[in-house]
């Protein structure tokens, strides 16, 4: 079966397993919906109004049954507590989580990439100072060089914003200031882990015949490191950039509370906080299917540097 | 060479982020650009804990939603900071002598945003939908009974049993008044028509993030002093503070004491209310889950050994005030002397426990993570220190309310909002109320709350304050405190409390002077 057909049908068996386990997950709480929604001031016969007319007291397979047919109609319901359809609210969340992820993505990448590489390279100081580096971003959590950044640049110098986003179509400039303590705290988690594998992996490409034989040839150092050595390099560092999108996604979440962007993550976890149904099983969808496209998205660029991985 | 390129390099990328940072809007400094010379400001920026659920008004709620309604809608009577009721859509109104009519006289010069009229009809079809559509204030309107419209200008509501609230509920989330036309339709739920002193504007709203409204330039009444006023929604605590901190917003409510004197310490204004008392529930008052606690010994010893001032001090970080009492300093119930009706007092709780036959007491407490776990804390290690068995039970998000409300657990801890009496007496006290979830009967308290309704003006106060002595000599609840509200703003606004709101009104602020 083609490569990209196996992989979306593997895909949307990922969706249905995930989507069935979170509403399982889920059930528990489905007794307390009706009340959340309504609130304290509410009287038990409106809250047994709501909760016959929510249907959440069927059985939770019914429930998940009715809840996949109108999925797969495009129809992934209404937010219990805001009322936005749960696919506007993914359409209107999805850029910033994608805007924080490409970024930080992109940045941790090159940065990890050079750290990595230089590191190999240099050797002595060079990479001791980067194994240090390295355990630092391996053990501080986001959230906190997150207040960290926000309470130095935000709140004592007043040079980027501490909280909201603004759409690049409205602003280019205020998109990106917005983005540039959010995107810092989460890259200098990211970063760590990439610059070791690349390391490593440079360390022992550096270390075979044919480096030997191509700058016995005349090359230059610089050509030798950067097309070379890189490329030979790159599968290793592209899977751990894979695997660390993976946790950039999960940091986001947190960082989104704390800078109050409008994301997907934000809006998972004020979903899951009050169990508005509709509204996580949507993220969760989203989630999956981003993960599901970024390791396409790798496989394709591990196929293109080594042609020994590349299917027809 | 390389080192210089490399440093090249390094220049121009810091030059840019320089750059970044400098060009742009400043986003929204709320208050600059301030007139010092105008009445009116161009912006008003209020962090939100909230989001409304619908524009509906049917789906409003009170509290801090309010002031998000407010803005677009107006309501038939209009309640003061100070609690007090004034003409608003409805320019008098009348109660009968029985209690059974209220009739209201509505003004005749007033549009909605849409170019439709306010009548009579209106009105009856908004107060008609707002009890049909199940919304989470629908039970505010349940003493109405039918509706009236004799005439364009004349609101007739004739009430099944005197309800001393309806004036509240009128000022409150029943009284918003929405466009005829828009009323009922799919579209009102995300585009409000009101004839409020504000216009959503929808292309710059975001949900989840911002409610922007413009100026209702056609507005009837007196015009509000800022241009235009955003809402932020701020859910976390952390951005919200960050977000005050940094003048991204004017005014914010912070619920976390320790996030409060940071907010001191940095310099912004505030001024101690509360709309809310905090403390312990005895739900199980006749002791269905928990036989003991049907003893009222086993409850005051509960209660007797509580150490408020600790509590104030850990849990509150002293921005609190103790009380023994559920009723509202605003309310005819409230009391000085019930203030501090008992003390703490470990030793006569070891006694009274003894003389219940209670020594080994035992329960289930359920721990929230709304509040500061000290709370918790304090009050199991009080009752361990008489010989009472605690077990927690940790609540997951979302679960509280409910639970509570479900008769899940015999004794809570819980932060309640301080309404009205007759609000205080429906809510918590009667045998129906909602937090009287095990339906606890008390024959004189019936017979109290039944006198309050049918009472007179002049009678009421006297007979709240016997229904305030007799829920505390029975130690129906262990107050603890009254918390203060940690409402916060900067140098640039001016913002009067609301009386048991837990925010501002939206006509309560303007720019600082």
């Amino acid at each position: 079966m083609p490569f990209l057909v196996k992989r979306v049908v593997s895909a949307a068996a990922l969706v249905l397993v995930t989507s069935l386990l979170m509403y399982l997950l889920l059930s528990p709480a489905f007794g307390n919906i009706a009340r959340n929604v309504l609130g304290e001031n509410a009287t038990d016969d409106q809250v047994a109004e709501l909760a016959a007319e929510l249907g959440y007291d069927r059985p939770v397979f019914v429930q998940f049954a009715d809840w996949l047919g109108s999925a797969l109609t495009g129809d992934l319901g209404r937010s219990l507590f805001t009322s936005q359809s749960v696919w506007d609210a993914l359409m209107s969340r999805m850029p910033v989580t994608v805007s924080l992820v490409v970024l930080v993505t992109l940045a941790s990448g090159l940065i990890g990439f050079a750290m990595g590489l230089l590191a190999a390279v240099r050797r002595g100081w060079v990479d001791r100072l980067m194994q240090v580096l390295a355990t630092l971003g391996d053990a501080l959590p986001a959230f906190l060089i997150a207040i960290f950044l926000v309470t130095v640049f935000s709140i004592h110098l007043g040079w980027l914003p501490a909280t909201g986003y603004t759409p690049p179509s409205v602003s280019v400039a205020d998109w990106a200031r917005g983005l540039l303590l959010p995107v810092t705290a989460l890259t200098i988690v990211a970063v760590a882990g990439i610059a070791q594998q690349v390391r490593s992996a440079a360390l022992g490409v550096l270390r075979q015949d044919f480096v030997r034989t191509l700058r016995s040839r005349g090359l230059s150092e610089r050509r030798v490191i950067l097309v070379n050595v890189l490329r030979n390099s790159s599968t290793t560092g592209l899977t751990a950039l894979a695997v660390q999108v993976v946790g950039i996604l999960g940091g986001a979440v947190v960082i989104e509370q704390i800078f109050a962007l409008p994301g997907l993550g934000s809006l998972v976890i004020a979903g899951a906080a009050r169990s508005d149904v509709p509204i996580v099983l949507g993220a969760v969808i989203a989630y999956v299917v981003i993960v599901v496209i970024v390791n396409l998205l790798v496989d394709l660029a591990v196929a293109w540097l080594n042609p020994k991985v590349r299917v027809s | 060479m390389r080192h210089t390129r490399t440093l090249a390099v390094v220049g121009a990328v810091a030059a840019a982020a320089l750059a970044l940072s400098a060009c742009g809007s400043s986003g929204s400094d709320a208050g600059e650009g301030t007139d010092p010379t105008s009445s009116t400001a161009p912006l008003l920026v209020i962090g939100s804990l909230e989001e409304p659920k619908s524009f509906d008004p049917a789906q409003a709620n009170e509290g801090h939603l309010a002031p998000i309604y407010q803005a677009v809608y107006d309501t038939l009577l209009k309640r003061e900071p100070d609690g007090t009721y004034s003409p608003m859509l409805a320019s008098e109104w009348e109660v009968s002598e029985d209690g059974l009519t209220v009739t209201l006289t509505l003004r005749d010069d007033v549009t909605f945003s849409d170019g439709s009229g306010f009548d009579s009809a209106v009105a009856k079809a908004n107060l008609e939908h707002f009890t049909a559509a199940n919304g989470p204030m629908a039970s505010s309107l349940r003493s109405v009974a039918s509706i009236d419209t004799p005439d364009a200008t004349t609101l007739v509501l004739n009430l099944s049993a005197p309800d001393p609230d309806i004036p509240r509920a009128l000022s409150n989330a029943a009284g918003y008044m929405a466009s005829g036309e828009a009323l009922g339709t799919d579209a009102i739920v995300t585009e409000p028509v009101g004839s409020g002193p504000y216009i959503l504007d929808t292309s710059r709203s975001v949900v989840g993030s911002s409610i922007v409204y413009t100026r209702n330039e056609d507005y009837w009444g007196d015009e509000l002093p800022y241009d235009e006023v955003e809402f932020r929604i701020l859910a976390d605590e952390t951005a919200r503070l960050n977000a005050l901190l940094s003048g991204e917003v004017d005014v914010a409510k912070l619920t976390r004491s320790a996030n409060a004197q940071e907010a001191v310490a940095a310099g912004l204004q505030t001024e101690p209310y509360s709309t809310g008392w905090s403390g312990v529930l005895f739900f199980d008052r006749d002791g269905a889950l928990l036989p003991e606690l049907a003893d009222p010994r086993v409850r005051e010893a509960l209660a007797i050994a509580i150490d408020r001032e600790a509590i104030v001090e850990a849990g509150a970080l002293g921005r609190a005030t103790e009380t023994t009492q559920t009723f509202g300093p605003n309310t005819q119930g409230f009391t000085d002397d019930l203030e501090s009706a008992y003390d703490y007092d470990p030793e006569r709780a070891r006694e009274l426990l003894a003389e219940a036959g209670a020594e080994d007491l035992a329960f289930t407490f359920p721990i929230s993570t709304t509040f500061d776990p000290s709370i918790y804390d304090s009050l199991i290690q009080n009752w361990q220190d008489i010989g009472v068995t605690v077990t927690r039970h940790q609540w997951g998000p979302g679960e509280a309310i409910a639970s509570m409300l479900g008769a899940e657990f015999p004794i809570a801890f819980m932060n309640l909002v301080q309404r009205s009496d007759w609000g205080h007496m429906q809510f918590l006290l009667a045998p129906t109320a909602t937090w009287n979830p095990f339906d606890t009967q008390n024959d004189e308290l019936d017979a109290l709350i039944t006198a309050y309704r049918d009472a007179s003006d002049d009678e009421r106060p006297a007979i709240a304050e016997e229904v305030n002595r007799l829920v505390v000599d029975e130690f129906w609840f262990a107050p603890v405190m009254r918390e203060d509200q940690n409402l916060f703003w900067d140098d640039t606004v001016q913002v009067r409390v609301q009386v048991e709101q837990a925010v501002p009104s939206i006509y309560n602020y303007s720019p600082a002077s």
